[in-house]
């Protein structure tokens, strides 16, 4: 089964979602937290840890499963299409990847959201995100400048 | 309450389901128009934008919990010049990693569902990343913000 669907009608998705989880589903306290691929997971690692050894500030009680749905739903839907397929290319490159989500999480946190949650924060008018997301284009202009120079 | 991990639960489906069939990603975009011009995954962006600001807008009317929405005017925490350095930084670095990385965090979740054994790696790293900055980097953080 194979269905197009264009990336703008999943941004289109995912903003709305993304508000309709604030408006109405609860995921609240910090503005436009609907979505967020950086702070639903230290949500969720924060309460598998509970008050062990992290302290971290619980946003929402329970669990946010977003980082989860979206595995499973990608799955699912690579499974439907008949792309799923386990492929790895080498060692090295598991170990820098290892590396770069590392460094996401850690900056992301600093930042306040992943390259999603950044746009729905603007879109909620937040000043440091617009800072944030300028931030993230000039890195990904620096780092398409270092991928040609190397 | 479990109202809130069953809807991530659901609201994280179907992005992931629309995200494999698309392949969106935000730093993608970016990246595409830096190197190609081209805006396909660009529109994601514009997308995510004009979701948002509909679904805000309408859900406000309707009575939805959106308080202070144009956050403009009172936006948290402001006032502290550090945290705009330390945003910028972070951006800037966020942006750089996930070039190098080929993808942003939505998108190496979903190329994980889809059986590629880098990003699953990806993923575990970010756990670990959540763990290391919970233990050491957020008292610099904060000791630093409170500086100027």
């Amino acid at each position: 089964m194979r269905i197009s669907v264009s990336p703008f009608l999943t941004g289109l998705v995912i903003g709305f979602l993304g508000a309709l989880a604030q408006a109405f589903l609860g995921i609240a306290p910090p503005e436009a937290y609907g979505v967020c691929m950086i702070g639903h997971t230290k949500d969720l690692i924060g309460w598998i840890d509970g008050d062990f050894i992290l302290k971290t500030p619980p946003s929402i009680e329970t669990p946010l499963l977003t980082t989860v749905g979206v595995i499973v739903g990608a799955f699912i839907s690579s499974l439907m299409s008949k792309e799923f397929k386990t492929r790895c290319s080498g060692k090295g490159e598991m170990f820098s990847h290892l590396v770069y989500g590392f460094l996401a999480m850690n900056l992301g946190l600093i930042l306040g959201g992943c390259a999603l949650s950044t746009i729905l924060k603007v879109a909620y008018g937040h000043l440091l995100a617009i800072m944030g997301i300028v931030g993230v284009i000039v890195g990904a202009f620096l780092g398409v400048e270092y991928l040609k120079r190397s | 309450m479990i109202v809130q991990s069953v809807a991530s639960l659901i609201i994280g489906l179907v992005i992931g389901y629309l995200g494999q069939k698309s392949r969106t990603c935000f730093v993608g975009g970016y990246r595409d128009f830096f190197i190609f011009r081209n805006t396909h995954l660009l529109k994601a962006v514009i997308g995510v934008l004009m979701g948002a600001l509909i679904g805000f807008n309408v859900f406000r009317l309707v009575g939805g919990f959106v308080p202070n929405y144009p956050l403009v005017y009172n936006t948290p925490r402001v006032e502290s010049k550090m945290l705009w350095i330390l945003t910028l930084l972070s951006g800037l670095g966020f942006g750089f990693f996930s070039v190098l990385a080929d993808g942003c965090p939505f998108r190496k979740c979903v190329e994980s569902g889809e059986g590629k054994l880098d990003a699953l790696m990806y993923v575990l790293g970010l756990f670990l990343g959540a763990v290391y900055f919970y233990l050491f980097v957020n008292e610099i953080i904060t000791f630093l913000i409170r500086l100027i």
